[in-house]
């Protein structure tokens, strides 16, 4: 395992962060951990690398027990929310400096910063400062810095929590390519859904400081297993009450895995519901639809346009709605 | 109408410019630059053999250098211990902490007179400290000791007050970022942090020396004002004028003035380098 | 982080801190109060309700306030003069508003009596035609305090002027404000917090000032010598408990007025939404 922690428990004031959380990493992974803001993400990123002490739990890193080593022996990489990089040092000394502070030779130096800033598609600019770049060259920066020491494990702090999101999409993309050369194991924390399942190989979900559920990006879209999963992991309708059969659950339904249909489709007998076509929203790949049920309830259906055009849907027409896939929670679940 | 109503307004402004900027010109000429020139023309005024002479004086240059020394160490003193101050203002938390905080300011409140007597009473004969001078076998008071504790005392909160908010402005991402690259705590403070305050430390540190450069009054009630022991430039000045050694007392006023003036343009210039750096660092 | 190492650290920073401004400013004040109190609180008032003590620290507090009135109107005006026009020289004149804080007093107080002191062009120009003496005077000191007390509420006054919009100005005149309503219902409510905050921290400055007024003033009892001047006489007439009885005096006033700046100002900023505190190390 390259990281690992056990019942980690971290309280600031009366607020508890994070709450008895464990999970563990394997070499070479690129995991995210998932949450909206205040759920105590990053206050587990921190733990691990040594900015926070946690009340009470251990951190592994390796294989060996971490949590009472200093941040400075812990050789962690961490590229900050905000990238922290020293205003006053040139690109070239930023990615230099963990390099310097050890005593590494200074031949040595200069070809590992030259290497990194070749990897980080920044060779031209070592003599630039932090001031004189964009976000996104920043962020690169950053993480060569990070890199420079051979880390064991790279953290990484909403990484590219403060870009716009055309820059955001193309540096995701590159973290993805540059992970898969270099293999080091990385933990992103990020409140950003679409990036945590199009960039990692797992994903760990937390609300509240608390782990709703850990799995592949595929296994937590597919398969989520709290209602706060299925609802934060893309978009869903939620309907009170069992659409199909008892009161006192709750169901969930991604707005494309339902069809509409004018007739009733056969052999589908008590799986469909009747609705009104209330508005057509044709923005986007996808248009929307938005119905309404016969107990009052709404429902978004995404259909393709082909879909839409071999159904030739009208507002105010009255159509069939059977759901492809569907989730039921009991309604004791709070979201 | 609407347009005659701007013009109008615009007439009157350009009148009123021309009064208030002619009010503001001759305040600060009657207030700041007549005495100025008032000084300089009295110094100029005087043969030059006679001004040699007067500056030339032993008493001169012991003063000067007894006014230098007292600053300088006055600057190294505080600089170091103001720096502590700061970080531990800003960084840490602690009960009291207002209160002290507070009481940074309290130099820049108390008449110099009074920080002299306050020193005078601690260390005079039945002070608190009466018999710290028999203990570590130098005289404090009328001797250099004691100056230094004034001087000190009067220009403490300048390095404090300007790295507070500097401080406080550069948060501690950088720092934790120094720490996670596996710099330690004496890396991180020479490499990282003291870079990043230097210009408000050297601003400061630039007010702390003008301030000790110019200190009178509490120096004048500690040092006893013996002359080549504890006369420092300002008691020359003052010596001077009270035994109507009028160009003596001029010339080095004006010398001093002139060493205030190069100080304040190091400051101005300081200022405009920190200005810079702050619209660069965005 | 918080390792055994770097915790010592931590803590011996704080103690330094603490010991050393406990030893450099809490130490004193407790020597002067409890001496100014050593021969009890009768003895204290006798002191100060003599006519010499008396006549000194109504003089100290009239020539500041009246300093502090001056200094207000035309520290504005400079401020305003600074920041809204332009001028041939005029980073020559914002130059010139901050000597006072470079030059040491004693300078002052030596250029005023070049100036203005009987052997002066202006000072006898003064006495012969208004037949006006001003060095010796009460009003060298008022002078010598104007001078001191310059940069105070310019330097309070022009960042906030920087802030406010011209906009806000020029909207009020389309309205057809005059320029007096202008300023005082628009420009006026934004710059007086740092009006009062200038201008008292000029004052507190004013009531301990020796270096320039020593020198101006003449010092003469019951006329011209100020608080301080008198602490100084008293100290040199080996008279500790009137000089200390003064010095308590004279300090309460002014910290006070500092701190109330202080809390004042403080509490501004704390409306503005500004967080002062960062996470300790």
């Amino acid at each position: 395992m390259a990281i690992k922690i056990q019942n980690i428990t971290k309280q600031f004031g009366d607020f508890r962060a994070v709450d008895d959380v464990s999970f563990e990493i394997e070499h070479g992974q690129l995991v995210a951990v998932l949450g909206p803001s205040g759920s105590g993400k990053s206050t587990i990123l921190r733990i691990i690398a040594g900015l926070e002490t946690p009340d009470s739990g251990e951190v592994f890193l390796t294989g060996e027990e971490a949590t009472d080593i200093p941040i400075q022996e812990r050789n962690v990489g961490f590229v900050f929310q905000h990238y922290a990089l020293f205003k006053h040092m040139t690109v070239w000394d930023n990615v230099a400096f963990g390099l310097e502070v050890r005593k590494v030779p200074k031949e040595k130096i200069q070809s590992r910063v030259d290497e990194l800033l070749k990897l980080v598609q920044l060779s031209g600019y070592s003599r630039r400062y932090p001031s004189q770049l964009s976000g996104g060259q920043r962020q690169r920066v950053a993480l060569a810095r990070a890199l420079a020491p051979e880390p064991k494990v790279l953290l990484l702090d909403e990484p590219f929590g403060a870009l716009d999101s055309k820059v955001r999409e193309e540096l995701r993309e590159w973290l993805r390519r540059l992970h898969d050369e270099m293999h080091v194991t990385s933990l992103f924390v990020t409140h950003d859904q679409e990036e945590a399942l199009e960039v990692s190989d797992k994903v760990v979900i937390v609300n509240k400081g608390k782990i709703e559920q850990i799995g592949s990006p595929q296994e937590v879209y597919k398969h989520p297993k709290t209602p706060f999963v299925t609802s934060f992991i893309g978009p869903v309708n939620v309907v009170p009450g069992r659409l199909f059969g008892s009161h006192d659950e709750t169901t969930y339904v991604r707005p494309h895995e339902i069809d509409l249909t004018y007739d009733v489709p056969e052999g589908k007998g008590g799986k469909v519901l009747p609705a009104l076509v209330r508005r057509l929203n044709h923005v986007g790949a996808n248009v929307k639809v938005d119905l309404e049920l016969a107990d009052g309830n709404t429902l978004q259906v995404h259909l393709t346009p082909e879909r839409l055009s071999e159904l030739s849907l009208v507002e105010g027409e009255q159509v069939f709605v059977s759901p492809k896939e569907m989730k039921v929670f009991t309604e004791d679940y709070t979201i | 109408m609407a347009e005659k109503k701007l013009f109008s307004f615009s007439e009157k402004g350009a009148k009123l410019r021309v009064v208030l900027i002619s009010v503001v010109v001759l305040y600060i000429g009657v207030l700041v630059v007549a005495p100025l020139s008032a000084l300089v023309r009295a110094v100029l005024l005087s043969d030059v053999g006679s001004l040699g002479k007067v500056l030339l004086q032993p008493d001169v240059f012991y003063a000067f250098g007894l006014t230098l020394a007292l600053a300088l160490a006055a600057v190294v003193l505080n600089t170091f211990f103001g720096l502590i101050v700061a970080w531990v203002m800003v960084r840490h938390h602690f009960p009291g902490k207002k209160f002290l905080n507070g009481l940074i300011d309290l130099p820049f409140a108390v008449s110099p007179v009074v920080v002299g007597y306050v020193l005078f009473l601690l260390f005079g004969r039945d002070g608190w400290f009466g018999s710290l001078d028999n203990w570590i076998g130098i005289p404090i008071l009328f001797s250099w000791p004691s100056m230094l504790a004034a001087t000190v005392f009067v220009s403490l909160p300048f390095v404090i007050r300007e790295v507070m908010p500097v401080l406080q402005e550069i948060g501690t991402d950088q720092d934790q970022a120094s720490y996670t690259l596996g710099a330690n705590q004496w890396q991180t403070f020479w490499r990282v942090l003291l870079p990043s305050i230097r210009w408000g430390l050297l601003y400061g540190m630039t007010l702390t020396f003008a301030r000790s450069l110019g200190e009178f009054g509490a120096v004048f009630v500690v040092s006893g004002a013996i002359t080549q022991q504890t006369e420092t430039a300002t008691l020359f000045i003052y010596r001077s004028v009270e035994e109507r050694e009028y160009l003596a007392g001029y010339s080095v006023a004006l010398i001093l003035a002139g060493l205030s003036f190069c100080i304040l343009f190091l400051i101005e210039y300081l200022k405009k380098k920190e200005e810079k750096r702050l619209t660069h660092g965005h | 982080m918080k390792t055994g190492k770097s915790r010592l650290l931590s803590r011996s920073l704080r103690i330094t801190a603490i010991t050393y401004l406990v030893v450099m400013l809490v130490l004193p004040l407790l020597a002067l109060f409890s001496d100014s109190l050593s021969e009890g609180i009768v003895s204290f008032w006798k002191n100060m309700s003599q006519p010499v003590a008396l006549h000194a620290l109504k003089l100290t507090l009239i020539t500041a306030s009246v300093m502090a009135v001056v200094n207000a109107i035309m520290g504005t005006i400079t401020a305003y003069v600074l920041t809204r026009y332009s001028f041939f020289g005029k980073s020559l004149l914002s130059s010139l508003v901050d000597i006072p804080f470079a030059i040491p007093t004693l300078v002052t107080g030596v250029m005023l009596v070049i100036l203005y002191g009987p052997n002066g062009v202006v000072g006898t120009w003064l006495k012969e035609v208004f037949n006006l003496q001003v060095v010796f005077a009460p009003t060298g000191i008022l002078l010598a305090l104007l001078f001191v007390g310059l940069p105070y509420v310019v330097r309070s006054v022009q960042p906030v002027l920087h802030e406010v919009d011209v906009d806000q100005e020029e909207a009020a005149s389309t309205m057809g404000a005059s320029t007096w309503l202008t300023f005082r219902r628009v420009l006026f409510p934004a710059l007086r917090p740092a009006i009062l905050s200038g201008t008292l921290l000029s004052f507190a400055r004013a009531l301990g000032e020796f270096g320039s007024v020593v020198v101006v003033a003449g010092n003469i009892p019951m006329y011209s010598q100020t608080a301080s001047v008198y602490i100084m006489g008293e100290i040199e007439s080996q008279n500790q408990v009137a000089a200390s009885s003064m010095s308590v005096v004279l300090l309460t006033l002014s910290f006070a007025t500092i701190l109330f700046v202080d809390w004042y100002t403080r509490d501004k900023s704390l409306e503005a939404g500004e967080v002062p505190e960062v996470a300790e190390v």
